[in-house]
């Protein structure tokens, strides 16, 4: 008998196994913890730039459902409006900008637990229809939309995709760097960094100037492959940005740091 | 860019888990050789697998991403139930080796526990899934030269270990 066969004869199929939906439960668990944390980061950057949160595409305006709710020309109460913002939080409570027209609103989609609270909300601002998921935690005020069905079928399921995935980009992309306690980005344990640049200079899109940057290519010890990193530091959280492999396969590190300045001066960025 | 729901996710994950996980839970267990320790292995790799499962079933590399986890999983040799006291004398008795787990364990799967870790695994690797040396030095995370030996090494203890069964 074969070796092979001897060995695949010698023990039998275990006790029953656990229920998949255990799993899954875990695994939705996990992606919201890595959803929430990436969230976190990507919104402290956005803060730190001073951009608005306004959408660059423009939305539809006027389908769907009506409104379930139609603000309000009265602005309301707490301190001054200061961000360009339709919503925010404020003592806890979720307010709705004057001006704004919400059209479909989903509480608490991550499932938090006070005081950390998270609200998703189809609304029109200034003429533009957006899809908006925001949370407060003790990082702040987290923000994020997308045009309207620009890939997904309904609103319900982008919320559902963002809430069981990662940000773009970064769902389930194996960890290649961390942030030690002196504020220095080395290789996460087991990973490699084979090429590494600090301040590649991706321009302000990316960082403002002064931010802690850089760009590698890192082996990551979750599975072996390679993969060029952009990172930020920002308010002391380290923004990891990961490409796909095949999109550096057969590249030089410069032509892939070409290729990253190119996507942040176009505005596109590497997600 | 369009991507999958999340029912959409769940529903393929379960679709693998279901067909796999019986395959990759044998892997764990022939590396480390308890039942127990085989399930969190999987369980670790699959929690895993469904948080990277975008990229990877869309890449088809489920099943090896999966693998690849629990063989590169540093096995806690202290649960091993060889390591367990025994009734009765090896070789003396018996019946002491019948009194083990109903696992359908064999001399063979026996012998291969004996090995040291990373020349069990390679043994598994390349003699029981049929990797070649570079595809399980990549699993593994080791050079190929360190399989081969790892792997000729493994080859004669388990031969002599069959050799002297009682």
């Amino acid at each position: 008998m074969l070796l092979r066969e001897e060995i695949e004869q010698s023990f039998g199929a275990g006790p029953a196994h656990r229920p998949i939906e255990e799993l899954v439960a875990k695994g939705r668990r996990r992606v919201r913890r890595r959803r929430a944390a990436g969230l976190g980061a990507a919104l402290a950057t956005v803060a730190v730039l001073g951009a608005t949160y306004a959408v660059t595409a423009p939305g539809s305006e006027g389908s769907g459902a009506p409104p379930i709710a139609t603000d309000p020309t009265s602005t309301p109460s707490g301190p001054t409006w200061e961000d360009d913002t339709p919503i925010r939080y404020v003592d806890g409570e979720l307010q709705i900008r004057a001006g704004v027209v919400v059209h479909e609103h989903i509480e608490n989609p991550f499932g938090y637990d006070p005081p950390k609270l998270s609200d998703a909300l189809d609304l029109t601002y200034e003429g533009k229809r957006t899809w908006t998921l925001a949370e407060s935690t003790r990082k702040g005020f987290g923000y994020t939309s997308s045009v309207p069905s620009n890939g997904w079928a309904s609103f319900a399921d982008w919320v559902a995709d963002q809430v069981g995935t990662a940000v773009p980009g970064d769902d389930g992309w194996p960890d290649t760097l961390r942030l030690t306690n002196n504020g220095e980005v080395v290789a996460s344990q087991g990973s490699e960094i084979l090429q590494r640049t600090d301040d590649p200079r991706l321009g302000d899109s990316f960082a403002p100037p002064g931010t802690p940057t850089g760009a590698a290519v890192v082996l990551a010890a979750e599975d072996g492959v390679g993969y060029f990193v952009v990172w930020r530091v920002v308010d002391g959280e380290l923004d990891v940005i990961t490409t796909p492999p095949r999109d550096v396969i057969g590249a030089t590190f410069q032509q892939l740091l070409t290729y990253a300045r190119g996507q942040y001066a176009n505005g596109e960025g590497l997600r | 860019m369009s991507r999958p729901s999340r029912e959409t996710r769940d529903e393929e994950y379960a679709a693998f888990v279901a067909a796999r996980q019986t395959h990759l839970r044998r892997i764990a267990y022939a590396v480390c050789g308890d039942w127990h320790q085989a399930d969190d292995l999987l369980q670790t790799a699959l929690v895993k697998l469904y948080v990277a499962w975008p990229r990877l079933h869309r890449d088809g590399r489920e099943e090896a991403y999966a693998r690849r986890i629990i063989v590169r999983a540093n096995i806690d040799e202290h649960r091993r139930p060889w390591r367990r006291e025994r009734p009765g004398l090896d070789g003396h008795d018996p019946t002491a080796r019948e009194e083990l787990p109903l696992e359908e364990r064999s001399a063979m799967f026996d012998a291969l526990q004996t090995l040291p870790v990373m020349q069990r695994k390679t043994v598994l690797l390349r003699h029981w899934l049929g990797l070649s040396v570079e595809e399980t030095a990549h699993e593994l995370g080791i050079s190929t030269g360190t399989v081969k030996s790892h792997t000729s090494r493994g080859i004669d203890k388990l031969q002599q270990a069959l050799t002297h069964q009682p």
